[in-house]
């Protein structure tokens, strides 16, 4: 009985696991779809604020009580939006594969985030239930923001950040895969005599060329969130403000200047099929 | 008959006859369990060589040469087969998820200038209306 039970789980989980990989980039899209339809939700319910602060129908207590109103439902809107936007992040990390045992602890120490950040919309779910005037949640508004500024904004950064270098781990792979099938695939035309190796020889160095930049660039990135992350640890604050002062090049303009140099590549790897297909016909 | 039979038993060769024969004998090839081995290694070599030739010649006639060539063509050769070298450039971006950082952002902008509205912070700035317009204009997209 145990052991159905435990084929039943095992079948179970790899028909899960093909579901999801079939499936990923699909609820990729609808998580997009999902926080734009949210944040759109959350920019009509801040426009009320000023459609009511206009109208002059309506007496002082009646503008005062509807202010009140849509004020805390903005502010409840974007309490969600955040939520969703956590539950998105924290998918986001969880989906990430194949991470070495020191890069593991570092997403353990992003995922702790996610329990912080619960803690405090609990304290300020609590503060707007409990607010029966406009001041105390415009009060709760100003400091909501500054604790997304101070808090949430960096953090968000440092995560998006973190998914989009190990992100690009699997590209460069996948381009190196393609370049090292390609050059094969000249070997056995030039050994056939079908082509000349003169023929591509320059467009595959300079492909070369890009892949190795992308890769230098990859792993600049990589060292950069390192560095923020271990940043973080220290304790020392004195050590903290002279790390924070060097200027880091930020991890994300990185990976976009190295996934700019891998289209590249793909771009002369388009190049030599043509000429490929040019000698052969 | 007995007497006629121990006659036969005293008949030999003469002796010039017997010389001849033991020379012929002794100069005829000596045939051993190995040389036969290699004849029939060396037979079924050609005949092996014979029918590869036949194999070589039907497979040039019904068009070989020409499959050879289609194998070493750019669309069966998977490393340059077009189709997906255009895949995998067009995931690039897909598989990095840019546009999803591009969303959190523009989100932060956005939540930003929300929190101020709700604030009531935006009010005394002198660019509230600029700030709402576009606030409403993403709402309008």
């Amino acid at each position: 009985m145990a052991l159905l039970f435990r084929n039943y789980m095992i079948r179970f989980g790899i028909s899960s696991a093909i579901i999801a990989a079939i499936f990923s980039p699909l609820t990729t899209a609808f998580a997009k779809e999902n926080l734009s339809t949210n944040l759109k939700e959350v920019l009509e319910k801040v426009t009320e604020i000023s459609t009511i602060t206009g109208d002059d129908s309506l007496t002082k207590s009646e503008k005062d009580q509807k202010e009140l109103e849509a004020r805390k439902d903005a502010l409840v809107k974007i309490f969600e939006l955040t939520l969703l936007e956590d539950q998105d992040l924290k998918n986001r990390l969880t989906n990430l594969e194949n991470l070495k045992p020191e890069h593991e602890e570092m997403r353990k120490l992003l995922l702790n985030v996610f329990t912080e950040n619960e803690n405090a919309y609990r304290i300020m779910h609590k503060r707007l239930d409990e607010s029966t005037q406009s001041d105390e949640v415009k009060q709760l508004a100003t400091d909501f923001k500054n604790w997304r500024n101070a808090v949430y904004n960096p953090k968000v950064e440092q995560i998006l950040s973190f998914v989009l270098v190990f992100q690009q781990e699997k590209t460069l792979s996948i381009a190196r895969d393609r370049f090292q099938k390609i050059q094969s695939d000249l070997d056995k035309l030039a050994v056939a005599k079908r082509i000349k190796k003169e023929d591509v020889s320059d467009l595959l160095q300079k492909s070369l060329l890009h892949l190795s930049l992308a890769e230098e660039l990859h792993a600049r990135a990589q060292r950069t969130v390192i560095a923020s992350l271990k940043q973080e640890s220290i304790a020392d604050e004195k050590t903290k403000e002279i790390l924070a002062e060097e200027k880091q090049p930020a991890a994300k303009e990185l990976v976009s200047k190295s996934i700019d140099q891998v289209k590249l590549a793909y771009k002369n790897f388009i190049s030599i099929g043509k000429i490929v297909r040019e000698k052969i016909k | 008959m007995e007497q006629l039979l121990t006659k036969l038993k005293t008949i030999e060769p003469n002796k010039e006859y017997q010389e001849r024969s033991r020379s012929l004998i002794l100069s005829s090839p000596q045939t051993t369990l190995y040389p036969r081995l290699a004849g029939h290694f060396l037979h079924a070599l050609q005949f092996s060589a014979a029918f590869g030739m036949a194999a070589v010649i039907i497979f040039l006639l019904s068009g070989g040469a020409e499959s050879v060539n289609r194998a070493l063509s750019p669309a069966l050769l998977s490393g340059l087969d077009q189709n997906s070298i255009d895949q995998e450039a067009q995931k690039l971006e897909f598989q990095l998820q840019f546009s999803q950082a591009e969303y959190y952002a523009n989100s932060a902008e956005k939540i930003e200038v929300a929190l101020k509205e709700t604030s009531d912070e935006l009010k005394n700035a002198g660019n509230r209306h600029e700030q709402l317009n576009e606030l409403l204009q993403d709402l309008t997209l």
